[in-house]
């Protein structure tokens, strides 16, 4: 094997997708935009709720309604993936420290880029692995690369969840007001039963990936899903000269 | 399918013991003391406590066009990739650019120079059309990604694994799937986190972070020591000839404890896990380990779960925890313990747990106080983590054909 062409394809069993702006994903894409709204995350409960970020708050979310397709009682191995985490977090704890000359316990323990992986893993009583990736822009292609790995390894359901949530003024931004999350459960497509949504592949060619905001690939395929409709999806590149895409084919 | 051993062909460590590879073992060795204090790197903090801050780690080379700032954890982070500058370009001759992968771990990333720039006030706003900033990227995790990777001759892929203090372990996973399912050859993994404002609040916060050094085990521990450091090892399928291994990675074992975001499960069950799934991927019993390098960081909650669980596995074995001698370095804990042994191993040498005395009696286990000599051919080594993210790896000594 010489590059993410030659691993397996993957059964979509569920997703989840969420817009702090847009009512769907083909709104996303579209850039047709709703009032604002705040997920859900009913997978907490209340007192996990609390301190928590938007972009956690996203992660749950979605994760949830890519579990809602899942079989009784599964328990993926989870992939969470962000570009920058909790960084409004990080933001208040500064700014709390550099006047306040101290900083919220419960805060700095939900600081870390895996504390949406925590809070998944408790509220479903998942005990197997689960890890976290940053890649940039590439946060998302990077943690579907890593996906496809661990469903190779572990021969079994995998659960990835990406969202990234708008820059806070202490970093300079916003650059956009549009927050989003999107949740894939997959399953090496030779063993599960293909009543999925269908299949997706990984492809790599030569050449640089297009310079695009990190949520658009994720708008595009969820987009895609939930038609369903056959879609091939730029979502970033992994290795330089490289842009990976998703080729989605429907059941 | 089998996903092991791997070879450890190179490796590196920088850290408050020193700012190569061969200073820190000296150092640690000889259980040399290095701690400074906080208000030599943070002056002005409501606290003053004692941290594992690197001495001048070395300033980078001007005849490379680097495109991140020469941050605090550049410079950290800097200090183990050069090291590592002549083997990995050996691997990378070996196998091909496209070949060599390079998989980062942290947990804060360049937290403090964000810290800093804010505090100066020279934050300037992003520019309209614009979708990132300097600040931005030099705060993000894989903010010196490219540019050790490039530094390095690395083309292959390149990611941040960031599980907080067990992100450096998890990355090592990472690495050899990627060796093992073909996309890969060689892998470098690398880890790095430096000292920040944010994290010594943020641990004082939670009542864990002491006046006084760090004491693993002992009756008397309070709480961790913070500290900086990076790791790296290159990571190779089997090796091709002439090329030695320093030694064998030879099994990965990761669970959660779906307990708690900041707390270990006291029962140790998360623990357990991951110890057992990292003696069954290794194809190894639990009698085969000589040696435990704990993740050992001086709390209460870790300490009293840990050395219970080390106990149920393991009974009777040697433990250390190098935290003692490193500080807790977070996201580069992990590799960190891990060089440590592979040192460890060459030397058939245990390392000391500096402070240690008196130990807990409820600790059932051997505490390693001074370096000792013990005939060792596997060592584990645990790395656990906020939300209770667990990561266990199995390392033997190195010999003729793989284990």
């Amino acid at each position: 094997m010489t590059d993410a062409h030659a691993l397996p394809p993957m059964a979509v069993l569920g997703f989840g997708f969420f817009s702090t702006q847009h009512a769907s994903p083909e709104d996303t894409v579209r850039d047709i935009r709703c009032e604002a709204q705040k997920p859900k995350f009913g997978l907490l409960v209340a007192r996990a709720r609390r301190f928590t970020s938007l972009v956690t708050q996203m992660h749950v979310e979605v994760c949830g309604q890519a579990l809602s397709s899942a079989p009784k009682d599964a328990s993926p191995h989870t992939i969470f993936a962000s570009h920058h985490g909790e960084l409004h977090i990080a933001a208040d704890l500064i700014s709390d420290l550099l006047t306040l000359k101290s900083v919220s316990s419960a805060r700095f323990a939900l600081s870390v880029h895996n504390a949406p992986s925590g809070l998944v893993s408790i509220a479903t009583g998942n005990t197997h692995g689960t890890t976290t990736i940053a890649a940039g822009d590439d946060s998302f292609a990077a943690g579907l690369l890593e996906a496809f790995l661990i469903a190779r390894e572990r021969r079994g359901l995998v659960l990835l969840s990406y969202a990234d949530e708008p820059i806070p003024a202490l970093f300079g931004g916003p650059i956009s007001d549009v927050g989003t999350g999107f949740a894939l459960l997959l399953s090496p497509a030779t063993t599960a039963p293909l009543q999925g949504l269908g299949t997706i592949a990984l492809q790599e060619h030569t050449g640089e990936a297009d310079p695009r905001l990190p949520f658009q690939g994720t708008a595009d395929l969820a987009a895609a899903l939930a038609a369903p409709r056959p879609a091939t999806v730029q979502v970033g590149q992994v290795r330089p000269g490289h842009a990976m895409r998703v080729v989605f084919s429907p059941t | 399918m089998k996903y092991f051993p791997c070879a450890i062909t190179a490796a590196a460590l920088a850290n408050c013991l020193g700012n190569t590879a061969d200073e820190v073992f000296r150092n640690a060795i000889a259980g040399a003391d290095c701690f400074a204090t906080s208000d030599e790197v943070f002056p002005g903090l409501p606290f003053r406590v004692p941290v594992g801050l690197m001495k001048a780690p070395p300033k980078r080379p001007t005849d490379f066009p680097w495109k991140g700032a020469e941050t605090r954890l550049f410079r950290v982070v800097h200090a183990s990739a050069v090291q590592l500058k002549a083997p990995v370009e050996s691997a990378v001759a070996r196998w091909g650019k496209d070949r060599v992968s390079y998989v980062f771990a942290s947990s804060t990333g360049g937290l403090e120079h964000t810290e800093d720039t804010v505090s100066r006030g020279a934050v300037t706003p992003i520019a309209k059309g614009e979708t990132t900033s300097t600040l931005l990227a030099d705060h993000s995790m894989h903010a010196t990604n490219d540019d050790m990777a490039n530094y390095l001759g690395i083309g292959g892929y390149r990611y941040v694994v960031t599980t907080a203090c067990s992100s450096s372990l998890k990355a090592l996973k990472s690495a050899v799937r990627l060796i093992e399912s073909g996309l890969a050859d060689a892998v470098l993994v690398g880890c790095g986190d430096s000292l920040c404002r944010t994290t010594l609040y943020g641990f004082r916060s939670l009542g864990i972070l002491p006046d006084a050094p760090t004491r693993p085990f002992s009756a008397d521990r309070a709480g961790l020591t913070l500290g900086e450091g990076s790791a790296f090892v290159l990571l190779e399928r089997t090796p091709k000839p002439g090329v030695h291994p320093l030694a064998w990675l030879s099994g990965i074992g990761e669970s959660s404890d779906a307990f708690h975001p900041s707390s270990p499960d006291p029962t140790g069950k998360g623990a357990l896990a991951s110890m057992r799934e990292a003696l069954a991927t290794a194809g190894l019993a639990p009698t085969d380990i000589d040696h435990v390098a704990a993740h050992g960081t001086g709390t209460l909650q870790n300490d009293t779960m840990e050395s219970a669980a080390i106990h149920t596995v393991f009974p009777g074995i040697p433990v250390t925890a190098t935290k003692s001698l490193t500080g807790h370095t977070l996201g580069a804990a992990g590799l960190t313990s891990l060089v440590l042994s592979l040192e460890s191993l060459r030397l058939q040498t245990c390392l000391p747990t500096l402070r240690s005395e008196p130990t807990d009696p409820t600790v059932a286990n051997p505490i390693v106080k001074t370096a000792t000599p013990r005939s060792m051919t596997h060592v584990l080594v645990n790395s656990f983590a906020f939300g209770g993210n667990n990561c266990s790896a199995v390392i033997s000594r190195a010999g003729g054909t793989a284990p």
